[in-house]
């Protein structure tokens, strides 16, 4: 947790910008990082009903096999990415704790367990506007009907690769690539314009 | 733009995706045997099919998983999409 | 100001606020509610602009999209628009426009000439007498571009915000006349998700210009009610000011909403226009239909209307374009004109082909006194700048038949009947239908998902309009599954209604090209002639008519003439109009800004930007950034006003002597686990992978399937089945997903996951002979004696307090270690390593210090020493090309061209000067050139000064180049000289390759 106070998000250096975009405040579009979230990318055969007890076992929560979030009761969720891809989020293990526990639980099984937690961030994005923010640049049709609360799957806003979860009613998150970071907040910032200025 | 079917992400936009061109070249295994000309045929030779077009595509902005389609090349409609290997139905060809 | 025209009451206009607005650098006034085409007549201003070819006067023609005359320069500078069309323009206060295609004015216009030389310009003529003599071209083409186009493009930057967003929808509406009203009411009852899209300011469509009975109500109360309760309904969305422009693949429909043109410049906020890309489930077409002119000579005088924009401007904008109107129809709709003029005070004359009518308006218009010419056309319009008269024939069998004298006139309002609005429908890929009954063509077989309902599906009467659209509702709703509501059945009075008699040439045949023009294109000054030349000239096909005469091109696209000149060409080739056909309709129905188009991915919004985690130390480091792809990287950091060169070369020595440190975080990287992963990399690479030890390290080279080198690398071997792949920076992506394919398409049975790992890991190359003590300043976990950390082998460890990956590789050709630590903590790392190599100076470093040091080795750059069509056998690495296995790419370095010994291969060159850097991309040539054409050896690929040579270097690749070392040879320079060099090896420095092993 000490390395909490010496980590950099990927967001440093448009701080202050993101901090004075917001004229209006967030009432109608609100854009938080979340940084140094754990994030670790699992691979396996989502058949295979070993891989799947040891990788419950380790976190508690049903692998989903749809483009759906699941989660544990301490913290722990599991975003579908593919159909043998999860990205697994936590607040609360670190990325090589995590990544340890679960190459222990498969060793035998063919899987992959890799640590990326610094190659992603994760902005909350909130309000009533969410929706029209993202679709100025991400194709995906998010009306409630189509992608409820608890769904998540991969797009892009503009040129910027994005997984959107939907987390509650008008609050979802992104999780983007590091060195996309920038871009896709400076876009987002712009996208939102006419609701936060 | 086109509205592609990920076999596993369903309906989605054309900028999502990739396409690979045409699907069901097989690799020569042997490769030190075959001439020339049937390399540089595996290589560089495709179809351009007026009709309907067999075709790998890329989930490059989704799940990123390969898979195939079979899609007029007149009226730009997909006749469906599929994983790979889930459509053979004896349409394996080699290197043509 | 006097606005004479202006009728004291009614229409949808609020003559409480009135407007200034200037044209042609004389101030008028409108009132809210004008556009600036009805502002414009309310000041019985009819001649507004000239003629594309023959730079006749015209007048505005139309009251909407499909105007082709009334095309204005809007306002200037940053809001310059050209080309936009009076009648849609909604008036501001301070509006100001002026007439395209007018120089130096409207009045005087020099190019007015053409007019008295009109016969002998017909179509074709740029084409038979600008082709000789060719050298003469020049000439030619400076006066056609001088006369040629119409408005002006905008010379300085448009300030203005535009954006684009994509949207999602059950139903989409295209049209808010009754019809669209009525199928996005029973849409959105059902809980469909809907959007309406209208391109007016008020919804309404024919009901603000003609007279209705819906539900005992007067038409536009009903619209009134239906747009409230439309508005009440959460998942329906109405647009309005948006043009719906294109209709593309799978449903994909285009729209351009205007939002802030109405407003005077001064107001103007936020986005300009926004671009609609709507995917719509179901697609109902409501976009109406377009009134036809008709053709006799001089219809396109000043002051000659349809007769629906007659109706539209006295009803809609309470204005009367003219007090003595003559109304020229064919059918029964153009009575309601007759009688809108007769109601506002104007005299008024039909004049009517037809025998008799006894449809309800005709017979309405009789009752009230309105003169009725049955039997009769007008053949000839009179008047200079304005209709003043126009002459009558009797009309029989099709053909003219005598002189019926004569009308003075200063309006005539002509019918030829009404085209349905197809480009929509025919954009999806519907083919129109010639409909013989109402002598227009009308919507066939769908291809996409839609339907089109009212006008433009040819239902001309309101009760049909309003069921049909009810019905393409329903059936939209029941294909998408919806429960259907239950179905409104509003009343509407049923009119009484004649058949209309299709009129397409009114005039002589025989006399067409003599006597005085009949238009068909407006816009492009296509007569009635020009379709007889062509067809003469063996024009046959409709779209090579189109392309001979310019009928239908411009900013109209023949939205007015088209139909008329297919008829007429019909006719002329004595076949039938579905033989003839329609030309094809394409996007956009109007033209759409660049603006709109580009949206907001302008400047430093048009490619991501990407950044490592120690951006802000290379900012607050005096960095110089250089863009390799899409990252950012530092290019060199200058030191008290350093130049490049000065920076360079105290970085390259710095490195050299002591300690540097790059930022090398951009390298793609990829993650590597399965048991079959070393099958996978000997597919990928040239050199054998099976015998890689754990925890060593391994360079490799990357073919296309055409033995070409794509990309390169060192690997790592973390655990028995596990390695971390390194890629070039700009080829991380490819890379990845070229292995992805391989593995999806051609090997899914090899067990292996990839995972980039690119933005997870910072990485630093700390390099030169002090690296190894700075390292084990901060780092206590790993032997860094030279045996028990040999060049390329990798160590875990913990650097600056942070869980690392360490390997000794280099790039430079010195002692050098890479670390690699999760990018969160990439600048706490950075600053401990940089503190510890205070001592000995070290030295942070650019890309460009890193170009130089890896040259002077003769290290590659993908993408810059090789473009493509370079094969490791011509860069002189046949050594890593494994004999004992399969790889991709093998099989082509055998193809006999691959084995050519006459290839370009790589080499140094060394400038005879040592001082002189060659340019990059430079030809070398056997002898020097004296301008003639000398064949070309290769090219610079590489050159630098090299600092501790003291010389300046380059690599090339040249023909034949490996068997070459020692030849002297030229490279030519752009000012005619040629510089000598000596071909050498590519390896500078250190050629035994001893720094790196120490």
């Amino acid at each position: 947790m000490s390395d909490q106070l010496i980590q950099e998000a990927p967001l440093v250096g448009i701080k202050s910008k993101l901090a004075a975009a917001f004229v209006k405040g967030p009432k109608d579009f609100g854009l938080v990082e979340r940084a140094f979230m754990t994030h670790v990318t699992l691979r396996g055969d989502p058949d295979s009903p070993a891989f799947r007890g040891a990788v419950e076992e380790v976190l508690q929560l049903a692998l989903p096999s749809g483009q759906t979030i699941t989660a544990s009761a301490s913290g722990c969720s599991a975003v579908w990415m593919g159909p043998d891809e999860w990205l697994i989020q936590s607040v609360e293990e670190t990325g090589p704790e995590l990544e340890r526990a679960l190459r222990q639980a498969l060793a035998g099984e063919h899987h992959a367990v890799v640590d990326v937690s610094s190659g992603y961030t994760v902005f909350e994005l909130s309000g009533r506007r969410v929706r029209e923010v993202l679709a100025k640049g991400c194709p995906l049709d998010l009306h409630p009907k189509v992608f409820p609360v608890g769904c998540s799957t991969q797009s892009h806003f503009f040129k910027a690769g994005i997984t959107v979860l939907h987390i509650a009613e008008e609050l979802y998150q992104l999780v983007v690539r590091r060195s996309f970071a920038e871009y896709a907040c400076l876009m987002l910032l712009d996208a939102a314009d006419e609701f936060i200025r | 733009m086109l509205q592609i079917t990920c076999p596993w992400c369903g309906a989605r936009a054309e900028s999502e995706f990739s396409c690979g061109g045409e699907a069901d070249i097989v690799r020569p295994l042997e490769s030190e045997t075959l001439s020339d000309e049937a390399w540089g045929d595996y290589v560089f030779m495709r179809k351009n099919t007026k009709g309907v077009h067999k075709e790998q595509w890329f989930h490059a902005s989704g799940c990123r998983r390969w898979f195939n389609a079979e899609r007029d090349t007149v009226t730009y409609q997909f006749i469906r999409t599929y994983p790979i290997g889930a459509g053979a139905s004896g349409d394996s060809h080699g290197a043509d | 100001m006097a606005q004479t025209n202006r009728i004291p009451q009614g229409g949808r206009i609020n003559r409480a606020v009135p407007l200034t607005f200037h044209f042609n650098g004389k101030t008028y006034q409108g009132v809210e509610g004008d556009t600036l085409a009805s502002a414009l007549l309310a000041n019985d201003v009819h001649f507004v602009a000239r003629s594309w070819k023959y730079h006749r006067p015209r007048g505005i023609i139309t009251a909407g999209v499909e105007e082709p005359n009334a095309l204005v320069q809007l306002e200037s500078g940053a809001y310059e628009v050209p080309n936009a069309r009076a009648t849609e323009l909604e008036l501001y206060d301070g509006l100001s426009a002026k007439s395209v295609n007018a120089k130096p004015s409207l009045e005087n216009d020099r190019l007015a000439v053409n007019q008295k030389i009109a016969r002998f310009i017909p179509a074709g003529f740029y084409y038979k007498t600008f082709m000789w003599p060719q050298k003469m071209w020049p000439k030619y083409e400076e006066f056609i571009r001088e006369a040629a186009g119409l408005g002006e493009a905008p010379t300085v930057l448009d300030t203005d915000r535009y954006d684009k967003r994509y949207a999602h929808c059950d139903v989409l509406v295209v049209g808010g006349g009754p019809a669209g009203l009525a199928a996005a009411w029973v849409a959105g009852r059902a809980g469909a998700r809907v959007i309406l899209a209208d391109n007016q300011p008020e919804l309404g469509g024919s009901l603000l210009r003609q007279p209705a009975s819906i539900d005992g109500l007067p038409g536009l109360e009903w619209v009134a009610r239906i747009e409230s309760e439309l508005a009440a309904m959460p998942e329906v969305q109405v647009l309005r000011r948006s043009t719906v422009f294109g209709y593309q693949d799978h449903n994909l429909l285009t729209i351009c909403e205007r939002k802030t043109d109405h407003l005077p410049l001064a107001r103007r906020q936020g986005v300009r226009e926004r671009v609609w890309k709507v995917r719509a489930q179901r697609v109902i077409l409501a976009t109406g239909a377009h009134e036809r002119p008709l053709v006799f000579a001089n219809n396109d005088r000043p002051g000659v209307m349809t007769a629906s924009a007659v109706s539209t401007y006295v009803r809609r904008f309470g204005v009367l374009p003219g007090k003595r109107a003559v109304v020229f129809t064919n059918n029964d709709q153009a009575y309601q004109t007759a009688l809108d003029l007769y109601e506002a005070g104007a005299r008024v004359t039909v004049v009517d082909p037809r025998t008799a009518s006894y449809g309800d308006l005709p017979q309405q218009a009789r009752r009230r006194g309105i003169e009725v010419k049955y039997g009769t056309v007008v053949s000839h319009a009179s008047g200079d700048l304005r209709v003043s008269r126009v002459t009558l024939s009797r009309y029989q069998g099709g053909r003219l038949a005598g002189d019926a004298g004569s009308l003075d006139c200063d309006l005539l309002a002509m019918s030829g009947g009404f085209n349905p609005v197809l480009h929509l429908f025919a954009q999806s890929g519907g083919k129109a239908r010639w409909d013989e009954q109402k002598a227009c063509f009308v919507p066939g077989q769908s291809v996409q998902a839609e339907i089109s309902a009212g006008a433009c599906n040819g239902d001309f009467s309101l009760a049909r309009v309003l069921s049909g659209a009810v019905q393409a509702a329903r059936r939209s709703l029941e294909l998408e599954g919806f429960a259907l509501p239950r179905l409104p059945a509003w009343s509407v009075e049923e009119q009484g209604e004649a058949p209309l008699l299709p009129l397409w040439l009114v005039g002589d045949r025989d006399k067409v090209g003599r006597s005085d023009k009949q238009f068909v294109d407006f816009q492009n000054d296509v007569s009635a002639a020009d379709i007889y030349l062509a067809a003469r000239e063996g024009y046959h096909s409709i779209e090579h008519v189109k392309r001979y005469t310019a009928m239908g091109f411009g900013t109209d696209q023949g939205k007015l003439g088209n139909i008329n000149g297919m008829a007429i060409l019909a006719e002329v080739l004595g076949q039938s109009i579905p033989e003839t056909g329609t030309t094809t309709f394409r996007p956009n129905f109007t033209p759409v800004s660049f603006g709109a188009i580009a949206g907001r991915e302008l400047g430093d919004y048009l490619d991501p930007i990407r950044k490592t985690c120690l951006h802000e130390w290379h900012v607050e480091h005096g960095a110089l950034f250089e863009d390799v792809g899409q990252w950012k990287r530092p290019w060199y950091f200058p030191r008290n006003g350093e130049d490049l060169h000065a920076a360079v070369a105290r970085e390259c020595l710095a490195v050299r002597n002591s300690v540097g440190m790059l930022d090398a975080s951009t390298l793609g990287k990829i993650d590597i686990q399965g048991p079959d992963a070393t099958t996978l990399l000997n597919w990928l690479y040239t050199n054998p992978w099976s015998k890689l030890e754990v925890g060593k390290c391994r360079y490799g080279l990357m073919l296309d399937e055409n033995g070409m080198v794509f990309d390169d690398g060192v690997t790592t071997r973390l655990a028995e089945h596990h390695f971390l792949m390194t890629t070039t920076t700009g080829g991380a992506a490819r890379v990845l997903n070229w292995m992805e394919r391989w593995l999806q398409t051609e090997w899914p049975h090899l067990k292996v996951h990839l995972t980039t790992v690119t933005d997870h890991w910072a990485t630093f190359a700390v390099a030169g002979p002090n690296s190894r003590r700075v390292l084990q300043k901060v780092c206590s976990d790993i032997d860094f004696a030279p045996q028990a950390f040999p060049f390329m082998s990798y160590r875990n460890g913990t650097v600056a307090g942070v869980a690392a990956r360490v390997m000794r590789i280099s790039f430079s050709g010195e002692l050098a270690y890479e670390v690699n630590v999760p990018a969160n903590l990439g600048r706490k790392v950075w600053e401990a390593l940089m503190a510890a190599g205070a001592e000995f100076g070290i030295t942070p470093y650019g890309t460009e210090t890193m170009h130089v040091l890896r040259a002077e080795k003769g290290y590659i750059i993908v993408g810059q020493d090789t473009d493509g069509s370079v094969s490791p056998i011509d860069l002189g690495m046949e050594g890593m090309v494994s004999k004992a296995k399969d790889f991709l790419g093998k099989r082509s370095l055998f193809r006999s061209d691959t084995r050519r010994h006459d290839r370009k291969q790589l080499v140094g060159l060394k400038p005879l000067d040592p001082k002189f850097v060659l340019p990059e991309g430079g030809q070398i040539v056997a002898q020097p050139t004296s301008g003639g054409m000398t064949p070309m050896l290769g090219h610079v690929t590489s050159s630098y000064f090299s600092p501790i040579l003291a010389r300046s270097i380059a690599m090339a690749v040249m023909k034949g180049g490996q068997s070459r070392h020692g030849e002297r040879v030229y490279v030519a320079l752009r000012d005619g000289r040629s510089i000598e060099v000596e071909v050498c090896s590519p390896v500078f420095y250190d050629v035994e390759g001893g720094r790196q092993h120490v």
